[in-house]
């Protein structure tokens, strides 16, 4: 009887011993910025850049798991200094075309295809951090002249510096190990202000009196993800942030927003081979912007010396090494990953009939602007969008998205291709069942915003039907699918 | 060499008028020696231990033209009704030189601190110290320190600054439904979201002595300190381990007070995400409220790393106190007629006294409304300025929104909102809270609704406004290296 329990106990702990699925981690990173004048994305009018204020990076991160020679699961993600993942070398037959497929990720996926032997190249998807201050991947949504890189030059350009480092991460994969933990940095500010009437405005003043509050939460987590080598040298982090990188934004330059401020700050302390990437949380009504307390903001600043870039990364970073120096010592190399893509259908945001008057009279009156020599494309186009849509919706009564939902150890990763408003974030935060849970928007393909029921109700940039393609009910859909997909990863889970 | 002692003197009159503002601080523990019924919950609850201190802490400001202020932070549920004129009455006769309508007491609303009112629960007869007792002995204690600070009141210099601590947690979840619920489950397929704001900002002023050594701060956090509410621990919660953190660097001496701000629909329990919460906090081997502590403290010396570059000692201290009256929010046919049932539901049951009475109050206000009897609520306003900074009191649990509001019309650089101030004015909730109903923002909870929070917002900005038409400062000490 003794003999057997000693057995049976030198199986059991050889087996718990056995790496169940050992984690191989592979990292890179290069500048996607153009060494030519650029076009600045996410601007309603044409800024040429002509000087690099901080270089914009692209950082991919390879995970694989084995199981001696038998690969588990995979995922390859790529980190873009950039507005949005939206663009093609094709051109789309209408505006509202481009925001439809995914494009710019399938071209991608193609062309470093034949380069990544042993991957699915379903399983990687491209992220931006949403800074203004980056090159135009979109053609025909600016007027921009010769001489200046054209979007489609751009793309070229990129998919290039892009499959260099997806190819070079997939390759020099090495056996690693991972940490996670949440922090806190109070960076996001709800941009929509509220006033007596119920109406809701984006960077709305907060000083006049009819002002009432900011229409939503703001969530202040920070999640970070940590990648160690075998000798425990720290190789990168993923750090998720709920607000989007467009503090800066001249207009002038080329501009990575904070990201290059956080990173700066990363490698003088862990190392100039220190892989960062930016994830945007849901922040469709958040941005670093400020929106009250300015005075007391900035004295503070320039009491401390620094720029409002570096103030901001200052507060990711004292929570980033804080989290890193808490959790290292639960690294693990042997950790579960699984990875699951899916196309999900959400019903769209539909235009009424008022809204589609109203945006005929607009295009209108932007189109004379036009011929006066205004540069109003970019708005026209906004309307424009909305009235191709009005004919589409009579026959595509939902929005496709491409939903990637991974696990890796206690956390899951979420995405979606939206400026989501906060409150979804929440809602998946608060019924996963992971320990942690990072979303990512602006991931994986061109969405729009996508606001709630009580940003719909006060209206203005963002939740009125011009910005969307999906509205709250198609909000509430994408939740749903995106916990019931955690969750059925989770399940023996109780948080 | 009459020009030379002209000039001299002049030095010295100089410098005596650059050394203008006198502070004075003192702190007491105002924990009774005996079990006492805790304030705060529906139900009653007799203190078996003390697990941390219950204090108070005064600060005196006095500028050379003779304006003042007397703060006392106190870690109790709420100043209720009455607490404050005793602590008046006590210190009238002792401070001749003071206005005692310059004074005021805040709470910090810890739920695990004695009840000082009569009547709102049914408490043994012996064994237990009774509120009245209590009440006693917690405003001589007050009035002592009060006295201490203004008589001890020297030449020192103030700073002030703004930091962050991801402390207050929106309590209020909203459901497809439309509905609210304080502490509402958030992992439900119907949650819909935190109902509103959670500010984070950590606002906080320090004072130095004319030796440049740190005497007293004090810190505003807009959520009230109730982590570990509950139980028949007797404790200061958050604010002991937040002030045992500062002290360890900044030495035992130093005077703390504790400021809630507009936090009506915040605690500092996560409401979301809290596994991950709690796995950090075990990895740093921290208790809860020791978690919270370690986030104040840390924002707090982050805030403190700045204001010691910008100490001043000649700034504009103002003060003014007036009465404001806000419109009481109407009870409607349907509330009266459920409040009615309810009271009478809870009307024989001595155990049931609280909620009888919460019901009750509807009745009776109700029957003030019909016979055209009702006043408008009349509350005590505070607004102080100080250099740069605006102070701004009210007794309520105000909801973040309208702490917001007042901050962003404020023309100051720093607004300070303290809740729970002067008087005990219960819940002060948003159109949107009302909407959403629930405890905090039912007709039981709150007296004044949200046009007369409106009043209140727009009341005080203007007497903030009123006090901004002069510089905050004449003279500015040369900035130096201050010891830390």
């Amino acid at each position: 009887m003794k003999t057997r329990l000693i057995i049976l106990s030198a199986v059991v702990l050889s087996a718990a011993a056995l790496p169940a699925a050992e984690l191989w981690i592979g990292t890179a990173s290069t500048s996607i910025t153009p060494d030519r004048p650029v076009a600045l994305a996410g601007q309603m009018s044409t800024h040429i850049a002509k000087q690099v204020d901080s270089p914009c990076t692209a950082t991919a991160l390879v995970l694989e798991t084995r199981q001696g020679n038998k690969t588990l699961d995979q995922v390859i993600f790529v980190a873009c200094d950039l507005a949005v993942i939206r663009g093609e070398l094709e051109p789309s037959p209408t505006e509202l075309a481009k925001f439809l497929e995914p494009k710019m990720q399938r071209e991608f996926q193609q062309r470093v295809k034949p380069r990544l032997k042993g991957f699915d190249v379903n399983k990687l998807f491209l992220t931006a951090t949403h800074t203004h201050s980056g090159p135009v991947t979109m053609d025909g949504v600016y007027v921009i002249p010769p001489g200046v890189m054209q979007p489609r030059e751009y793309l070229e350009f990129l998919y290039e510096r892009l499959g260099e480092i997806v190819v070079k991460a997939w390759e020099t994969r090495r056996p690693g190990g991972v940490s996670w933990g949440l922090g806190h940095a109070v960076v996001a500010q709800n941009r929509r202000t509220v006033y007596a009437d119920g109406r809701a405005q984006m960077y709305g003043k907060t000083d006049r009196p009819d002002f009432r509050g900011l229409e939503g939460y703001e969530d202040h987590g920070v999640e970070t993800l940590f990648f160690w080598d075998a000798d425990r040298k720290l190789i990168a982090t993923a750090i998720n942030v709920a607000c989007t990188a467009q503090e800066a934004g001249t207009g002038r330059g080329v501009n990575a927003d904070f990201w290059h401020e956080v990173r700066v700050a990363l490698r003088r302390q862990h190392g100039d081979g220190l892989n960062v990437l930016g994830w945007i949380g849901a922040a469709g009504d958040q941005s670093p912007y400020l929106m009250y307390r300015k005075a007391a903001e900035e004295r503070m600043r320039k009491l401390r010396g620094l720029t409002r870039l570096e103030e901001i990364a200052r507060r990711i970073v004292q929570t980033v090494n804080d989290v890193c120096e808490v959790t290292k010592k639960e690294i693990q190399t042997d950790v579960t990953l699984a990875h699951k893509v899916r196309t999900i259908e959400l019903p769209i945001r539909k235009v009424t009939e008022e809204e589609l008057a109203k945006a005929k009279a607009e295009c209108a009156s932007l189109l004379e602007q036009e011929k006066k020599g205004k540069d109003t494309l970019a708005r026209r186009l906004w309307h424009e969008k909305l009235i191709q849509r009005h004919e589409w919706q009579q026959s595509n009564p939902v929005y496709r998205m491409e939903l990637h939902v991974i696990r890796l150890g206690d956390v899951a990763i979420a995405t979606n291709p939206f400026e989501l408003f906060t409150d979804y974030g929440v809602q998946i935060k608060a019924r996963s069942k992971a320990l942690q849970t990072f979303v990512i928007q602006l991931a994986a393909g061109p969405g729009t915003y996508l606001p709630t029921e009580r940003a719909v109700h006060g209206a203005g940039y963002s939740a009125v039907a011009q910005s969307n393609l999906v509205g709250p009910e198609g909000g509430q859909v994408l939740v749903d699918r995106t916990v019931e997909a955690i969750n059925t990863m989770f399940n023996n889970t109780t948080k | 060499m009459n020009k030379l002692v002209t000039f001299a003197l002049l030095t010295v009159w100089g410098f005596a008028q650059a050394a203008e503002l006198r502070i004075g601080t003192a702190t007491t523990s105002i924990t009774p020696d005996q079990p006492v019924a805790l304030d705060g919950h529906r139900g009653l609850r007799i203190s078996k231990k003390v697990e941390s201190p219950c204090t108070a802490t005064a600060l005196a400001l006095e500028s050379r033209d003779s304006d003042s202020a007397i703060i006392v932070s106190c870690d109790i549920v709420a100043i209720r009704t009455g607490i404050q004129d005793k602590v008046r009455q006590k210190v009238k006769a002792r401070l001749k030189d003071f206005d005692v309508t310059k004074l005021f007491l805040c709470a910090t609303h810890t739920h695990n601190a004695p009840v000082t009112l009569e009547g709102r629960y049914a408490i043994p007869e012996t064994g237990v110290m009774k509120p009245a007792e209590y009440a006693e002995f917690m405003t001589t204690r007050v009035a002592d320190i009060v006295v201490e600070s203004w008589q001890k009141r020297r030449p020192g210099k103030v700073g002030w600054a703004q930091s962050q601590a991801v402390v207050a947690q929106n309590r209020r979840a909203t459901y497809a439904d439309g509905s609210a619920k304080m502490y509402g489950a958030t992992n439900d397929p119907k949650f819909r979201g935190m109902e509103g704001y959670e500010d984070h900002s950590l606002d906080v002023l320090f004072f130095w002595d004319d030796k440049d050594q740190l005497i007293a701060t004090a810190i505003n956090v807009p959520s009230p300190a109730q982590e570990a509410e509950g139980g028949t621990l007797l404790h200061a919660d958050f604010w002991h381990p937040a002030r045992q953190m500062i002290r360890e660097r900044h030495g035992k001496e130093l005077s703390i007070l504790g400021l809630t701000g507009a936090g009506g629909d915040q605690t500092s329990r996560p409401q979301y995400g809290k596994a991950a919460d709690e796995r950090m906090r075990k990895l740093r081997g921290l208790t809860r409220l020791e978690e919270v502590g370690r986030r104040i403290a840390s924002g707090w010396e982050d805030a403190y790393e700045c204001a010691r570059k910008d100490m001043r000692s000649d700034v504009v201290l103002r003060h003014c106190v007036k009465e404001i009256e806000l419109p009481r929010r109407k009870v409607t046919e349907a509330e009266v007629e459920e409040a009615r049932k309810e009271a009478v539901k809870y009307a024989k049951d001595p155990k049931q006294l609280w909620n009888y009475r919460w019901h009750q109050g509807v009745v009776e206000r109700y029957e003030a409304q019909k016979a055209g009897t009702e006043e408008p609520f009349k509350m005590e306003l505070h607004v102080v300025r100080l250099g740069d900074v605006a102070i701004a009191t009210n007794p309520f649990e105000l909801f973040t929104d309208y702490g917001v509001r007042m901050k962003a019309r404020s023309p100051a650089v720093q607004t300070f909102v303290i809740q729970l101030t002067t008087d005990s004015g219960g819940y002060l909730p948003t159109e949107r809270a009302v909407r959403g109903g629930s405890y905090s923002a039912v007709i039981q909870s709150s007296r004044v609704g949200p046009d007369g929070g409106q009043v209140l917002v727009d009341r005080t900005v203007e007497a903030i406004k009123g006090f901004w038409e002069q510089p905050a400062t004449t003279k500015r000490p040369a900035a130096k290296k201050p010891r830390k």
